[in-house]
């Protein structure tokens, strides 16, 4: 992957996501890539390498469960998902993914 | 009679100013004289931003430069084209840490996106200038630092309101960018072909 994202439902859950985790993870708050239907124009993106750490410190968030997903986005652009249980093998209990459908294939609402 | 204008002793950004004027005027040819070597380079920019074509001559530590207007160039100086070509100059105005009002957190959130979104992007401003509480981002945010150190060695100016750092205490803590004066930043303003605020 060229770096990995984490997108989000609700602006409020991004915002929220982004302070409790500065600091803490090697993120950058970007828009959210094109390619991906989210609700909020709003993402944080990390580094393969940091990955893992980023999906166990969100996962460690039960402010902001079920409100996100992460995604790989390929060299080419393209996004796909990553299941943080299976990059932190845990099961999937211990990080209950969202919602295997996006929310809503439209930015959020004003 | 060629129109000469001394601007010797005079500092950033009278001389430009003073050229600046005669063009606005319509003059197709004037000199100016300067006596140092950034009065050069900024006369330069601007001649190259008006259609000018510029020669300098230099003794003694003065330099006179030559602007004469570039009629092969086509474009008369009341008619500016509609359509902006991708070489428009541009620069960017942070006066605040946050984009909009509203909520301060969100706001930040805003900041940080632009900063890099631009680094994502060819068009780049020629400079982004940061005053008052702008100031506290090249100095105290990790994420808008690094974005700025990219678009510097992408060649984008960046510089920071030195009275303003003094003001907020922050002048030891500035991370990149050039601590700038009001002169400077006019001068910014007015060579660009559009200032964008945030």
């Amino acid at each position: 992957m060229r770096y990995g994202v984490i997108v989000f439902d609700s602006s409020h859950c991004a915002i929220l996501a982004q302070k409790l985790l500065q600091g803490r993870c090697n993120l950058l708050i970007m828009p959210t890539p094109r390619e991906i239907d989210a609700s909020c124009g709003i993402s944080l993106r990390f580094s393969p390498q940091d990955a893992a750490s980023a999906a166990a410190a969100i996962c460690a968030l039960p402010q902001v469960a079920g409100c996100w997903r992460l995604y790989a986005i390929q060299e080419d652009g393209h996004p796909s998902p990553l299941d943080p249980s299976a990059l932190l093998s845990i099961s999937p209990a211990e990080c209950p993914p969202a919602a295997a459908n996006p929310v809503a294939s439209s930015p959020e609402n004003q | 009679m060629p129109i000469l204008i001394d601007a010797k002793g005079k500092n950033c950004p009278i001389p430009v100013v003073l050229a600046k004027k005669e063009i606005d005027g319509g003059a197709n040819q004037f000199s100016i004289e300067v006596d140092n070597p950034i009065a050069v380079q900024n006369l330069q920019r601007l001649a190259d931003s008006q259609n000018f074509r510029t020669t300098v001559e230099s003794a003694g530590g003065i330099s006179k430069i030559i602007f004469t207007r570039d009629t092969a160039a086509g474009i008369s100086f009341e008619a500016q084209p509609a359509n902006t070509s991708a070489a428009e100059s541009w620069t960017v105005l942070v006066g605040r840490c946050g984009i909009g009002s509203g909520d301060p957190a969100l706001g930040s959130t805003l900041m940080r996106m632009f900063f890099y979104t631009l680094t994502q992007s060819e068009h780049l401003p020629a400079s982004v200038l940061f005053l008052n509480d702008g100031v506290r981002l090249p100095t105290g945010d990790a994420q808008i630092i690094e974005h700025l150190r990219a678009l510097q060695a992408k060649g984008v100016e960046i510089l920071v309101c030195g009275t303003c750092l003094n003001f907020y205490q922050l002048t030891d803590q500035l991370e990149v960018g050039t601590v700038s004066n009001m002169y400077d930043l006019v001068t910014r303003m007015q060579q660009a072909d559009k200032v964008i605020t945030l």
